[in-house]
């Protein structure tokens, strides 16, 4: 490896070299354009005068400055970027919260892996006690392969949307806590929205409509 | 407005707007044809006149539309409710709560006989007023009722088990630690109405 010096020596060498290796036609050129051009006359004369018609310095306020260097955002514009700030948040947290799953995961899987903890009665598990004579009743389902699950009964009307589970940190299975009043609930899972009743829990045996349903029994209050 | 202050006020509200907790249903399920949406509208109408608690049957329209049932399929469900509801409520009083009278109507659904939800209520009085207690309320008793009958034991065992329990005043809590006992006893094979029945004299004995 060269050093830098080395380097430098060489550039100069071929430097030199070159006009000699040239035609005798642009020797002349390489002569004009190498040598030095006088400045035009009185060119420090000019220079001083255009720099004296100038004026002095305009003072710049500290202040201005500082306004000037604020961040300045309208009011609409900043609700949009927290709204802009939310969406992204709220997007990111549900990328990172679907943990393994897959949209296109076959719903008899997703059914297969949720029957399998049925051994164990109630899933649905009064949690501790909530406002307004409410128990906070814990409900899980495992279902490793879904995208959404969502908890539907009694309580909010069977909206499919009103009660979002949320992945738990196994990526297996999602819960939800809810505040329910004493007395016996019929619920159900919305999974990828299929209906499915609780594996782990009862089921309610009066049904209406042919798909089951689960109970939980909720007694203090 | 500074635009901190802005995003702050924006944040704050659209935070509590994220998971808003459902009220009572008050609407019939949109995608109802029109004869459906009249009928499930006079039986609404009629059990607010008869004083009959209505949001049971906004929330059983719901469940036959989320489950896929036909419109015919739904207004036969609620009409259904709706005189269970009207029945229960003969039986329990006038001053049975809304919860209660749904909790009376699963168990009339679920095989109870009328007249032994009547003898529960009465039983519960006369308990009440022998402690001078205010009336307790039958709906944790009434959903052992239906989950016993629903696992397996007879009616009129259940009724009698839960009827014991209401005389002595037994709380809440028993009443669900009754019902899990009963559901061990049956997964260990233990048959449903000799469950209940230990189960139930374990619990009322003093």
């Amino acid at each position: 490896m060269w050093s830098e010096r080395e380097a430098r020596a060489a550039r100069d060498d071929d430097a030199d070299a070159m006009p000699n290796a040239l035609p005798e036609a642009l020797r002349g050129a390489v002569d004009a354009l190498r040598a030095e051009v006088p400045p035009p006359a009185g060119w420090r004369a000019d220079v001083l005068r255009a720099v004296a018609a100038e004026g002095p310095a305009r003072r710049v306020d500290p202040r201005v400055r500082h306004a000037e260097a604020r961040w300045r955002v309208r009011p609409l514009a900043a609700v949009a970027a927290a709204l802009l700030c939310m969406a992204v948040g709220a997007s990111a947290t549900w990328w990172a919260m679907r943990g393994d799953t897959t949209h296109d995961v076959p719903r008899a899987a997703t059914m297969a892996a949720a029957s399998e903890a049925s051994a164990s009665p109630g899933l649905a598990v009064p949690a501790s006690l909530g406002a307004g004579g409410r128990t906070v009743v814990r409900f899980a389902l495992v279902a490793p392969g879904a995208a959404r699950v969502t908890l539907v009964g009694d309580f909010n009307q069977w909206n499919p949307s009103a009660t979002p589970l949320r992945a738990a940190g196994d990526g297996r299975t999602w819960v939800a806590s809810v505040p329910l009043p004493p007395g016996r609930h019929v619920y159900a899972f919305v999974v990828d929205g299929g209906l499915t009743a609780d594996p782990r829990a009862p089921r309610a045996g009066d049904e209406d409509f042919d798909a089951p349903s689960s109970v939980v029994l909720v007694g203090e209050s | 407005m500074r635009p901190l202050v802005a995003v702050a006020v924006t944040a704050v509200v659209a935070t509590a707007g994220a998971q808003p907790s459902p009220g009572p249903a008050t609407t019939w399920p949109a995608r109802l044809q029109p004869a459906a949406r009249e009928a499930l509208v006079a039986l609404g109408d009629s059990a607010r006149a008869a004083r009959l608690p209505v949001e049971p049957l906004y929330a059983k329209a719901a469940e036959g539309a989320l489950k896929g049932a036909d419109d015919a399929r739904i207004v036969a469900a609620v009409r259904k409710l709706a005189h269970e509801l009207e029945a229960a409520r003969a039986a329990l009083g006038a001053g049975g709560s809304p919860d209660e009278v749904l909790a009376g109507a699963t168990a009339l659904r679920l095989g109870v006989d009328l007249d032994a939800l009547r003898r529960l209520a009465a039983a519960n009085a006369a308990a009440n007023a022998a402690r001078g207690a205010s009336a307790a309320p039958l709906t944790v008793p009434l959903g052992v009722v239906s989950n016993l009958v629903t696992r397996g034991v007879p009616a009129d065992v259940a009724m009698a088990t839960v009827g014991r329990l209401v005389a002595r005043g037994v709380s809440a809590a028993e009443y669900v630690a009754l019902s899990d006992a009963v559901d061990r006893d049956i997964l260990a094979g233990v048959s449903p109405q000799a469950a209940a029945i230990a189960r139930g004299r374990s619990i009322a004995r003093p």
